[in-house]
């Protein structure tokens, strides 16, 4: 018996679909596994069932469009698929409302991964396609949400190089702290291109009236180049409350990704061109890989240890 | 506390800081807002160019933002309660105003957004003691005069009428209330009370704020429900509002028109609208006269 036990049942009520339809039918039901005494039971006898359940929906809609700016491809996607309006509305629950603000997004993205995974019924060809865009955009969600949780580390990881020293080879790299690798069917960002007509902000809006069409999926994931997408968060500038964070986002050819493993912060770019070239690698291979590492320390994604 | 020391900030709007209409452009305008109000981020930094090019143009700033617990069990961080008193002093708000509704749940505090938008008071006495904490936790670290608003509700909870529940907690924490005309009517289509029928719950010189808004009206089964739209008209009910309370209040310093989203041409117009009434029905001398500056 509580103001706590109150609050409970009033979250509850909010982001729960099963618990309104049952305080709809038989309130004192409803609200029979919280420990309330009489006078906190009859708090709940104000409630106007319809507007409640107005109040809720309209509640989602608002946390959908938040979660849709961080995950805008995979909305796009989904939105293609029979029923996804209800659905994703439905991936809105209790539980999901429980997971802290900050990973939040990276968890709807797993659901949204199971849902098309297990449940819809995407074209059965692209299914594999879209499941690993939705995949990226939700490592790169679990990669924002764990830096705002630490920005404190964060802070600690600075900032990349504005300009690379001429030795820049010759020193010991590693992947950044807070960065993520993943391997895309397509140019997330040339998906992005393709199917998200309107800022991220709008978006959600936009998809919950003007669905993408299957036909506009095939078309933006026709031709299959993948990718190895490199991304980096960091803090745009000191907050001491709620982090603001920008994203260096780089993708480079597919090929790259096995070289990845060497960079442990021992190695150096110039040892791994070079034990590639005894490997029996083309001389013509070096110049591209050279500039493929070059873009990613410039943009924090791989760091340089030594730098001054 | 005595309120009426606090400046008299007269007609103001409520504004986005890097969206149309631009508020320097309405500041400058003949007949603009004489002070902008701003939902920003906690951290002061992120407004403080466009805060410092309307305080240039002329206007005060009001700092209202929406991520202050002012009510239930979820304690505000000491982090967020002491960058807020650093932001209030850099942009040199008067006083600090905001919804009393949960923003945020648990040990996670952040924007009212991380829950759709504010979700409203239980009005109940344990809910009103707990309240009561929450408001001097931010008195205890902000340096200028509370202000608590009551959130617009679709439903409520708990039975203490709405101006019981604030009078009580604006005399025993000794801060001033801000009242949104469209809140308040958002709460008599949530509750099927009204508002005139309270005002003897209502300690009215601690009202030092008025908001009008835009709403719209959704049908519901069990009757009408007020949605805060700010980019929408103000509805008849929220005029009404306005013009039978403003008269009852003898100590307004600012009457906000929240107008995110309308366009600069449109604006004007409303504000040369609340400009006529409240010199006509303003309840006190001096904000009446604040008109004709």
């Amino acid at each position: 018996m509580s103001l706590q036990e109150q609050e409970r049942a009033l979250f509850d009520l909010l982001f729960d679909r099963d618990l309104r339809v049952q305080f709809r039918e038989n309130p004192t039901e409803a609200l029979g596994g919280y420990t309330l005494n009489r006078a906190e039971r009859a708090d709940f006898d104000t409630i106007r069932v319809p507007a409640l359940e107005r109040d809720a929906r309209m509640r989602v809609f608002m946390l959908l469009a938040q979660l849709c700016q961080e995950l805008p491809v995979s909305f796009a996607l989904a939105s293609s698929v029979a029923g996804a309006g209800a659905q994703l509305r439905q991936l809105v629950d209790r539980e999901l409302m429980d997971v802290p603000v900050a990973l939040r997004a990276a968890e709807f993205g797993n659901r949204l991964m199971d849902w098309m995974q297990f449940d819809a019924e995407p074209p059965t060809d692209l299914q594999p396609q879209m499941l690993a865009l939705i995949g990226a955009e939700t490592a790169m969600a679990r990669s924002a949400g764990s830096l705002r949780q630490l920005q404190s580390a964060a802070q600690e990881s600075g900032p990349a190089p504005t300009a690379l020293p001429a030795e820049w080879t010759t020193l010991p790299a590693s992947i950044a702290d807070h960065a993520c690798a993943v391997i895309v069917p397509q140019s997330l960002s040339e998906v992005q291109r393709a199917l998200c007509p309107v800022d991220t902000e709008d978006l959600w809006r936009h998809l919950d009236g003007h669905p993408v069409t299957e036909a506009q999926v095939r078309t933006a994931l026709l031709s299959e180049e993948p990718r190895l997408l490199l991304v980096r968060h960091t803090l745009t500038h000191t907050q001491r409350c709620m982090p603001l964070l920008s994203r260096q986002q780089v993708e480079v050819s597919s090929g790259f990704a096995p070289l990845l493993r060497y960079l442990d912060g021992r190695n150096r770019i110039h040892d791994i061109l070079e034990q590639l070239q005894q490997a029996g690698a083309p001389q013509s291979m070096v110049p591209a890989i050279l500039q493929g590492f070059e873009q990613l320390v410039g943009a924090g994604i791989v760091r340089l240890h030594g730098l001054p | 506390m005595k309120f009426s020391e606090l400046p008299m900030l007269g007609l103001g709007a409520s504004l986005s800081l890097s969206a149309q209409p631009d508020p320097v452009a309405l500041v400058r305008a003949e007949g603009g807002p004489g002070f902008v109000e701003y939902a920003g981020l906690v951290d002061p930094e992120s407004v403080l160019d466009e805060v410092n090019a309307i305080r240039a143009a002329g206007a005060p700033v009001l700092f209202h933002p929406s991520y202050i617990n002012f009510c239930g069990t979820f304690a505000n961080a000491s982090r967020w309660l002491d960058t807020t008193a650093a932001h209030i002093e850099a942009v040199g708000s008067p006083w600090f105003a905001q919804d009393c509704a949960y923003c945020f749940r648990a040990d996670d505090p952040t924007y009212s957004t991380s829950l759709g938008y504010f979700v409203p008071p239980i009005l109940s006495h344990a809910s009103l003691e707990t309240a009561k904490d929450r408001v001097r936790e931010v008195q205890d670290h902000v340096q200028v005069p509370v202000a608590i608003e009551p959130p617009p509700m679709s439903f409520q909870v708990g039975t203490l009428p709405l101006l019981a529940f604030f009078g009580e907690l604006a005399e025993a924490t000794d801060c001033a209330l801000l009242f949104d005309m469209g809140h308040l009517v958002s709460y008599e289509m949530a509750s099927g009370s009204r508002i005139v029928d309270q005002l003897h719950y209502l300690p009215r010189e601690r009202v030092i704020e008025v908001h009008v808004a835009g709403g719209r009206l959704r049908d519901t089964e069990a009757g009408p429900l007020y949605i805060d739209a700010h980019e929408a008209e103000i509805l008849a009910d929220t005029w009404a509002m306005f013009e039978a309370l403003l008269p009852r209040l003898p100590n307004v310093r600012a009457v906000c028109y929240e107008c995110e989203g309308i366009a600069g041409d449109a604006v004007l117009a409303t504000l040369r609208r609340l400009r006529e009434a409240v010199r006509t029905l303003g309840g006190s001398a001096e904000l009446r006269e604040a008109m004709e500056s």
